[in-house]
């Protein structure tokens, strides 16, 4: 009966969700605010009834009820507890109603956070929610039913895709969804606001906090996969431009340049309408990612159904709500008011350089990765985009905005002065200057990026820390002083502060292993050594293994940097039951310098295994990098400026403050 | 129940939309929209004054910036309180009841409302009472797994499994009744049958063995006999394989159910697709030599044919491959081989016996 309930708490959704779309925008019209509230409401009703329907859909994967005929395809009783959690979301259905599980979890937290928000803007937001998860409802209800029955019920089930069994991608899709559904509060106020006619002050208050979360989230469900990516795959890669990475990446570039027009709208009132915009673009890109992953247009390492219905159900909810929302934009926009002014050389001038390079960049991928796709629907022909393309379009657009990071934040609102700014910054560029000589003088053979790309991760770090130097008047006042006043900052600047001096962390740990990496593949029988990056890695032999539901063998690895042993290492192939379904667990040995990386491959004939070791040089600092910026974002979020309360009655009765 | 459970759900979801509406009383005259715009002005002015005082604003800017701002908080002066519509209870009840008009076919279209839940451990549970023949077998299995000496346990399983034609886990499980009970020479048959029903009727060098120890206990037994004999022909020892099945005939009552299968598998000493139906079998023990042989071609050029119209049976494929061998159509063999092959080439288990079967019929 748990199961049926859940299915009937779905399709319940789906008839709130109706209600929640057409009700509110009616009766924001009519100005009818007791009809406004019931929106509200249905918003937390919604929320409520798709928590019930997953909370049922989970109970039937923690007792494998294979009645159910999502979890006989995608779960088996001896799974382990965590996999049978995630295998939830481990599939087409299951994803789909986390997704729109997230998306009412938004909606919900605007009916009852939104108390600073003009009840009509509220309820128009609501109802746009209210549309976005009518879309997604009917298509899980009527292409993707989690819920559908089998009668009699199998015994055991198919089990989850072994690739998928794995912590990291447990709650890898969590957090792209929390990501991806979080910018649909951006798209709702967006499109609330071209109906109203009118971009209320509150209105940016809302959308930086509500689009930075999204950020955050994207961001470090971007850093896992990547993560898992790297480690599990066992290819010694980090990114490789797979259509489904591209999918997050594009709305993760245009949330960044969201998150930055953003603070303009907010602390200036200008780029109101680029803003709008922006904010339409970035779910929109959402919208594409669900579609490109989910309609099983791509084939790629990501195992996950193919299903032309589907598709074509995805598709015509993304012509809707992009087309719709575009079109909207062209009729009400013009007739928006234009905020403030500013000169070209200032804050504002730089974000608005920072979000076109963005936007140029984001462009760029999106070619890369639909190109292929349209080209195979026109004519057939298949052609793969790969890093070269990538490396050549998006390297040139990303690096003058990466040059100019530092520079931003050293330009004074309204009119700023270059000259000034750089002036302020000279330590940090000559530093910068000479870690790129010193990089050179190791490297005098090449590669030739080498010096470049290690001096300009120093200068976003340096300009970083300079940048909090500053503000605390470090080294001028006295440090009892500046210590007061890094508890003074907002945690907005040190998150921003964070933020780009990750960027830079980052940057040095790609600049690494895109050019230092070292990769040896060699047969080795036990007893055999090899040499990888200044390390003498030994195969000691392999042992047979076995799991919970899985049997393989484990290889040995003696890892030695001369006489001293560094580590042991396992290297695992397993092979899952009951698909039989082999996968490949890398031994990996981690150091802030970089990662012995060793696989073991296939039996050779005689007896030994074809072994690849890699040497990945500073590569943790990838997602070191990844995390701080992840941790800035938190910062920034917790901001005392977006707990701004209600206004108060009595205050709609003060008097204006007189200039 | 459960129609009762889905009314009140229902019912609840409507009851909370609608209810504050009907309640409702007419309320003070709410705050005007602009003022959530002065407050966020405030705000900003109070924001500007912690710029200027950590000097990312220059004096100048900072001035212009809040007349800006100024210019925006007085725009936004108080607007007169708009008239509240009348109350709409009527209105929203009626919005309300879009939501089982849209719930209620979708659930009547997709839903299963009779079926309970089958959680696996409760279905173990139950099974001796349900008669649930499928959960009986995996509690078997999962007392097994933790008891594997105890004979009973294969005992009950073995022929579960046979009838559900799992013959290599039929194998396994005989293969532990053997193991764990005194020498028994109908038990030695049974396993050695169910390791040839597991090899597409194949007798291996190690089924053979099995067979010879139960003939060696029990020199009668006549599931043994069968299986020796028609290993004696599988492996080639022609003279020897029909001495033993005229042996075997020799003392086979006339009504024996296994009479009809001997006869045919004697009739075919030369040139048999193995496993074509019994009845055919029967009609060819009673014509001549050319007859029988035509009747083979068109039977096995049958099967080709409905191969090629649906490819999926590999134990069709297995018994073309091995007629066309043992018709000495070599080629043949390795056309059907190939296409089979390409056919599974997903699926291991079904490329491994197709392998075998190539090597045994020394197909390359």
């Amino acid at each position: 009966m748990i199961a049926e309930i859940g299915h009937f708490a779905l399709i319940l959704a789906t008839g709130v969700a109706l209600y929640q779309f057409l009700v509110p925008l009616y009766a924001a019209q009519r100005g009818d605010r007791a009809l406004m509230r019931t929106g509200l409401t249905a918003s937390v009703l919604q929320l409520a009834l798709i928590a019930t329907a997953f909370a049922a859909l989970t109970h039937a994967y923690l007792v494998s009820d294979f009645s159910v005929q999502n979890v006989f395809e995608n779960s088996h009783s001896a799974k382990p507890l965590l996999y049978k959690i995630s295998g939830v979301w481990g599939n087409h259905e299951g994803s789909m109603v986390l997704w729109v599980l997230i998306l009412a979890l938004y909606g919900a937290a605007v009916a009852i956070f939104g108390e600073n928000l003009p009840l009509e803007l509220r309820s128009r937001v609501v109802a746009i929610q209210g549309s976005i998860g009518l879309a997604f409802l009917l298509f899980i209800v009527l292409t993707s039913n989690p819920f559908m029955r089998i009668e009699p019920p199998p015994i055991e089930g198919n089990g989850l895709n072994p690739i998928l069994q794995d912590p990291a991608l447990a709650f890898h899709p969590p957090f792209l969804y929390a990501g991806y559904v979080g910018l649909s509060i951006a798209f709702a106020f967006a499109v609330a606001a071209l109906i109203d006619g009118r971009v209320d002050a509150a209105w940016a208050r809302w959308v930086r906090p509500w689009t930075l979360a999204a950020w955050v989230f994207l961001t470090i469900g971007i850093a896992m996969g990547s993560w898992w990516a790297y480690y599990e795959l066992g290819w010694g890669g980090w990114w490789f431009w797979d259509p489904v990475e591209n999918a997050s990446f594009m709305p993760w570039l245009v949330a960044t340049a969201l998150i930055h027009s953003a603070i303009v709208v907010e602390k200036r009132n200008a780029l109101k309408i680029w803003t709008v915009l922006l904010s339409i673009l970035a779910f929109s890109l959402s919208l594409m990612g669900t579609f490109l992953v989910r309609s099983g247009v791509l084939t790629s390492v990501h195992a996950f159904a193919v299903d032309p219905e589907r598709g074509l159900f995805i598709l015509i909810i993304l012509c809707i709500f992009i087309g719709g929302s575009l079109a909207l934009f062209a009729w009400r926009a013009p007739m928006m008011k234009a905020g403030g002014l500013f000169a070209p050389v200032s804050r504002e001038g730089s974000l608005v350089m920072n979000n076109l390079l963005l936007c140029v960049a984001c462009l760029a991928v999106f070619v890369g990765t639909l190109y292929p796709l349209a080209l195979e629907t026109l004519s057939g022909e298949k052609i793969s985009v790969g890093p070269p393309y990538f490396n050549l379009t998006f390297g040139p657009i990303i690096l003058p905005l990466l040059l100019l990071v530092p520079i931003g934040p050293f330009l004074a609102w309204k009119r700023g002065d270059a000259a000034t700014a750089l002036r302020r910054l000279w330590i940090s560029l000559a530093v910068a200057v000479a870690v790129g000589l010193v990089v050179l003088a190791l490297n005098i053979r090449g590669p030739w990026l080498a010096p470049f790309g290690m001096a300009l991760a120093a200068w976003l770090v340096l300009g970083a820390l300079t940048d909090l130097a500053s503000r605390i008047a470090l080294f001028k006042a006295p440090l009892a002083t500046s210590w007061h006043r890094i508890i003074g900052l907002p945690r907005s600047a040190i998150g921003g502060i964070l933020a780009h001096g990750g960027l830079g962390v980052m940057i040095a740990g790609i600049i690494a292993i895109s050019l230092w990496k070292i990769e040896v593949i060699v047969a080795l029988k036990p007893g055999e050594a090899a040499d990888v990056g200044g390390y003498s890695i030994t195969f000691i032999g392999e042992t047979p293994l076995t799991g919970p539901n899985f049997t393989g063998r484990a290889g040995r690895f003696l890892v030695k940097e001369g006489d001293r042993e560094v580590a042991t290492l396992v290297s695992e192939k397993r092979e899952f039951q009951p698909s039989g379904m082999p996968t490949t667990e890398v031994g990996l040995h981690q150091t802030l310098a970089g990662d012995i990386y060793v696989v073991m491959g296939d039996a050779t004939n005689d007896g030994g295994r074809a072994i690849r070791m890699y040497f990945n040089p500073l590569v943790n600092f990838i997602w070191l990098g990844t995390f701080i910026m992840f941790l800035g974002g938190l910062l920034s979020l917790s901001d005392r400026r977006y707990r701004v309360g209600a206004p108060k009655r009595h205050v709609a009765a003060q008097a204006v403050p007189a200039e | 129940m459960i129609w009762i459970v889905f009314a009140l759900m229902t019912a609840a979801v409507i009851a909370v939309l609608v209810l504050p509406v009907v309640r409702a009383r007419p309320q003070a005259p709410d705050l005007d929209r602009n003022a959530f715009d002065r407050a966020v002005f405030r705000d900003q002015l109070a924001e500007l004054e912690r710029d200027v005082e950590r000097g990312t604003i220059g004096a100048a800017e900072a001035d212009a910036a809040r007349n800006e701002i100024s210019r925006r908080l007085i725009a936004a002066s108080a607007m007169p309180a708009k008239s509240h519509p009348a109350r709409t209870p009527f209105l929203a009840l009626l919005a309300a009841l879009i939501i089982p008009a849209v719930a209620l076919p979708l659930y009547l279209r997709a839903g299963s409302p009779l079926l309970p839940d089958v959680p696996l451990a409760t279905r173990l549970e139950k099974a001796a009472e349900t008669g649930d023949y499928e959960a009986l077998i995996v509690k078997v299995e999962q007392h097994l797994a933790l008891n594997p000496d105890d004979v009973e346990g294969w005992k009950v399983l073995a022929p579960a499994y046979r009838r559900g034609m799992r013959w290599a886990d039929t194998a396994e499980a005989m293969r532990n009744v053997v193991r764990l009970s005194a020498p028994d020479a109908g038990i030695l048959a049974d396993y050695g049958e169910a390791m040839v029903m597991a090899n597409q009727g194949l007798v291996s060098a190690e089924a053979h063995d099995v067979f010879a120890k139960a003939l060696a206990l029990d020199a009668k037994l006549p599931k043994a006999r069968f299986f020796d004999a028609l290993a004696l022909k599988q492996e080639g020892k022609a003279a020897e394989a029909k001495a033993a099945f005229d042996a075997f005939l020799a003392e086979t009552p006339s009504d024996a159910p296994w009479r009809p299968m001997l006869v045919a598998e004697m009739q075919d000493m030369s040139s048999k697709p193995p496993g074509i139906d019994e009845q055919a079998m029967k009609d060819a023990a009673s014509m001549s030599q050319e007859d029988q042989q035509a009747m083979i071609r068109s039977m096995v050029d049958g099967l080709e044919e409905k191969l090629k119209a649906d490819g999926s049976d590999l134990d069709g494929w297995l018994r073309l491959i091995r007629a066309r061998g043992v018709l000495g159509e070599g080629g043949k063999a390795k056309l059907a081989y190939d296409t089979a092959k390409t056919r599974f080439k997903d699926n291991p288990q079904a490329i491994a016996a197709l392998d075998g079967l190539a090597k045994e019929m020394n197909i390359q």
